[in-house]
């Protein structure tokens, strides 16, 4: 019977029957010279890890477990609960706790699972969860089922132990430095184009990073083993040992920028655009996001309260707010779609609901230009009546007049408008905010609200000042879409060209270019975008300063503006 | 006093009397473990846990709090506390000095829980895994991540030592007149004088008299010999201070008095030998000579017990161990020996 046990032993585990593998790996730490490997040569290459079970015969104390006082470590976004280590995590830590082995949380070394981020913090305070301590792959847990992980498939090399957990030997056989991968380290799978880590973590595969042949600088070829962008797949952002302490296992130092590992490829260096140089414009989205962003962020869970809730609370804006790394591709879609670079980012729609992913690109911007609370007005910006910073109030279809881009505008006819805009058009925020460089101002650079040389992040540019001599520079923008001859021809039913040539108007002065929400305005006083800039437009007549829609063609304006009265003047 | 009146004080007392009677925990409330079990008589229990888990968490001033409720502030709760202590080492009356590499952080713990970083200027640490006193009083911390050992004189002026002689420096242990550094990847000890200079190297890689391999830890004896966790030879090593082997003890194993994974290493003032071990989440006592005297501790989350023992330290009749994988630090009280 012994032999019979015996000899299925043998037979059965590969690494019991080969311990030449781990003689001369990286894990042989026998200290026998080259040579044949002999019997008791054998034994010693082994009991670094496999401890033999001898010992005297006293008994170790041991007593039931009085009750845990340990808090699991927990991150916003991760569904398991990783306990402290445990089964064979165990054994590789016993060594790689950094004194035998590395086992350290700066970038380059393999970084530890701690337990409880110390301290215990009473359940009636509110602690920031969100704020991710992890460093390295979390370990010693049974992955929960998530729509973005599932386990690995049975005869796969990635294994997960005997009790359902994850241990440090789901990745690595600490027996085969060389067994799954060129790259050694004990890997099981190669950690190009994602085979390790898509074993477990669910990808669409459709982004540009996973097809991308873009090449990796030298330095980082040579460090690393890829040559391109889709080579190394996930390891061109993340690390599984030594990320970024906010989380993610992203590569990145903990003091850097948000920013700074995007902008390692995407500021002139490996990809074809540099949005570093749009970032660095006057008026960005880069506003210092710094290390605001937390992964969590969003109207309810773990995380910071996004839309913000608090009128003090920080604004930040970092590239993925609104990208997301692992889906954004280069499909280009119409108003108002969501184009590829957008694909996977959460958003909140027009009824306030968080929606992911977004379907619309508004829903983007709504997160943070909605109902967020911490909004401050742009510098210079005009004086309204009632200005409105929830632009999901001021965009959505029952508002007295927007410009088209949750809706279709409430103006059936709309003379001058150019192809390929009609009255039923929808546009993007973006035909508006966008580079100043991009391809819709006729430049190179990328498009996207990145940054721009125009107040309000402006594609082209759009005078505001009263007495702003016209040309079709002055209102670039506008006449991007509303022909500039029409409008100021008689062929536009109201005189603009009156105000805005003789008079010198700006177009602010009469139209607020968002729209006018519903509790802002009326139908009949706020139709055509009208809403008076306080400063450049007075009270007329009796003290009334309004704009009457008397109907398709035609309204009257009760008001003072340049010194004249308008007494109900009509058109 | 009209009825409505009355009927509103009794339910403002009622809602005072229960918020009186509202539990309100009271400082470390420890089970009262104690080792060894059974019929022996016992040699230590726990005493104490660093950070105390019932230990409300620090409260804000209260302008601070208001300030915080009006703004509307979602303030971060700072990174506190212990994530990895890994070294330990017990100092004037209740206070507790603690390394830890993961947060790069050295941390004088005072008797009521507080917390006082200890800082060189100009100087941030890297990843410090030990703490010695010498007898002079400076403290003496092994930064591995730097390859130095700084020594910090009493009056906060801080002086690398061993620079560019050190790998990876995680014990040491000193007396007055040498410093003892544990380099496991050189598997070596190294002495160094009051001044830094190197003065012997005991070890070299092997598993023969006097041979070292993977060092973690040293301490010194009374009597002025040098322990030193001879780690992956599954034994302590014993040295004069002039650096001639003295013999070992120990063996490979799982049960009784092996070594699984010898981590940290202390010695009380009778010369018992305190041992960490790593894989088994005990802490071994042996008599001077070697032999068991008992264990103490066990696998898990709960007090009185470990996940990866590292670091050691005794002073008088505290017992501390740096429970490096539960965030914190046990401290035990030694029955029978004076404070």
């Amino acid at each position: 019977m012994r032999l019979l046990v015996a000899v299925a032993l043998l037979a059965a585990s590969p690494a019991l029957a080969a311990p030449g593998r781990v003689a001369g790996s990286k894990h042989d730490l026998s200290v026998t010279g080259p040579g044949p490997i002999k019997a008791e040569q054998e034994t010693r290459v082994c009991i670094f890890c496999h401890v033999p079970h001898q010992g005297s015969r006293e008994a170790l104390s041991s007593r039931p477990d009085p009750g845990a006082g340990h808090r699991p470590y927990a991150s916003g976004t991760m569904r398991a609960r990783p306990g402290a280590p445990s089964g064979a995590s165990r054994v590789c830590l016993s060594c790689h706790d950094g004194t035998i082995a590395i086992g350290r949380t700066t970038s380059e070394l393999i970084a530890m699972n701690g337990a409880a981020p110390g301290g215990v913090i009473p359940s009636t305070r509110r602690s920031n969860l969100g704020t991710d301590l992890r460093r390295t792959h979390p370990i010693s847990f049974a992955p929960a089922p998530a729509a973005s992980t599932h386990r690995p498939a049975p005869h796969d090399a990635v294994r997960l132990d005997r009790n359902g957990e994850l241990q440090c030997t789901a990745c690595h056989d600490p027996h085969a430095e060389y067994g799954g991968s060129a790259e050694g380290k004990f890997l099981v799978k190669p950690t190009a184009g994602a085979q390790l880590c898509a074993t477990c973590h669910v990808s669409s595969g459709a982004s540009s990073h996973a097809s991308s042949p873009a090449a990796l600088p030298p330095a980082e070829r040579a460090a690393t083993g890829y040559a391109s962008v889709a080579e190394a797949a996930c390891m061109a952002c993340h690390r599984s040992h030594g990320g970024d302490a906010r989380g993610g296992l992203v590569a990145r130092g903990d003091v850097e920028r948000d920013d700074a590992l995007c902008l390692r490829c995407h500021g002139g260096a490996v990809a074809r655009l540099d949005v570093a140089l749009d970032a660095a414009k006057p008026y960005s989205h880069a506003i210092d996001g710094g290390r605001q962003h937390d992964a969590a962020e969003g109207p309810s869970g773990p995380g910071p309260r996004l839309p913000e809730t608090s009128a003090a609370a920080p604004r930040h804006a970092v590239c993925v707010d609104c990208h997301d790394p692992h889906e954004a591709n280069g499909q280009r879609t119409a108003a108002p779609l969501a184009g590829g670079a957008l694909a996977g980012v959460w958003g909140i729609d027009l009824a306030g609901r968080p929606v992911t992913p977004a379907r619309f690109q508004y829903e983007v911007c709504f997160k943070c230009h909605a109902d967020s609370a911490n909004q401050a007005d742009a510098p210079g910006a005009v004086r309204r009546a009632r200005p409105e910073p929830n632009l999901r109030l001021v965009f959505d279809p029952s508002a007295p007049s927007f410009h088209p881009v949750a809706a279709p505008g409430r103006n059936p006819e709309v003379p001058g408008l150019l192809p390929p805009y009609d009255e039923t058009s929808l546009v993007y925020c973006t035909d508006c905010h966008a580079s100043s460089s991009g391809p819709g101002a006729g430049g190179s650079g990328p498009r996207g609200p990145h940054g721009s040389v125009y107040p309000h992040l402006l594609e082209r540019s759009y005078s505001t000042a009263d007495g702003t001599v016209e040309s079709a520079a002055a209102y670039a923008l506008c006449y991007k879409c509303h022909d500039r001859e029409v409008l100021l021809s008689s062929r536009s039913a109201f005189p603009h060209r009156r105000h805005v040539v003789d008079g010198r108007a700006a177009c602010a002065a009469c139209h607020a270019a968002h729209g006018v929400a519903r509790t802002s305005g009326t139908d009949t006083a706020n139709a055509h975008l009208v809403d008076f800039d306080l400063s450049v437009v007075g009270p007329g007549p009796g003290g009334r300063r309004e704009y009457e829609r008397r109907g398709p063609r035609t309204g009257s304006c009760a008001l003072r503006c340049h010194g004249r009265e308008h007494d109900r003047t009509t058109y | 006093m009209t009825p409505a009146a009355a009927r509103l004080g009794a339910l403002a007392a009622c809602a005072a009397l229960a918020c009186a009677h509202a539990p309100r925990a009271a400082p470390s409330q420890l089970p009262d473990l104690r080792w060894p079990e059974g019929p022996a008589a016992p040699r230590a229990r726990l005493a104490r846990l660093l950070p105390d888990p019932q230990a409300q968490a620090p409260i804000a001033p209260a302008w601070r709090r208001a300030l915080d409720a009006v703004l509307g502030l979602e303030r971060r709760a700072p990174d506190a506390g212990l994530r990895r202590p890994f070294g330990v080492l017990a100092v004037d009356g209740e206070e507790t000095l603690v390394a830890d590499p993961d947060l790069a952080r050295v941390v004088r713990v005072g008797g009521r829980g507080t917390q006082r970083t200890v800082e060189c200027k100009g100087r941030a640490w890297s990843a410090p895994f030990a703490l010695a006193r010498a007898p002079s009083g400076e403290l003496l911390v092994a930064d591995a991540g730097a390859a130095v050992v700084v020594r910090i004189s009493p009056d906060g002026r801080c002086a690398e030592l061993g620079a560019g002689r050190l790998e990876r420096p995680t014990g040491v242990a000193a007396t007055a007149d040498r410093i003892y550094v544990a380099d496991p990847p050189r598997h070596e000890v190294v002495a160094l004088s009051a001044a830094g200079e190197v003065v012997a190297r005991m070890g070299g890689r092997g598993a023969g008299d006097g041979q070292l391999s993977f060092p973690t830890a040293v301490a010194v004896a009374p009597d002025g010999t040098l322990l030193v966790v001879d780690a992956l030879n599954f034994r302590i090593s014993r040295f004069s201070p002039d650096g001639r082997w003295l013999g070992a003890f120990g063996e490979a194993g799982d049960e009784g008095g092996a070594l699984a994974r010898p981590k940290g290493i202390a010695v009380d003032r009778e010369g018992r030998v305190y041992v960490s071990d790593a894989q088994r989440d005990v802490v071994l006592v042996f008599s001077p000579a070697g032999a068991l005297e008992y264990a103490l501790g066990a696998s898990g989350e709960g007090p009185g017990r470990f996940v990866h023992p590292a670091g050691l330290a005794v002073a008088g009749n505290r017992l501390l161990v740096a429970d490096s994988l539960n965030g914190r630090v046990q401290v035990f009280e030694l029955i029978g020996e004076a404070p």
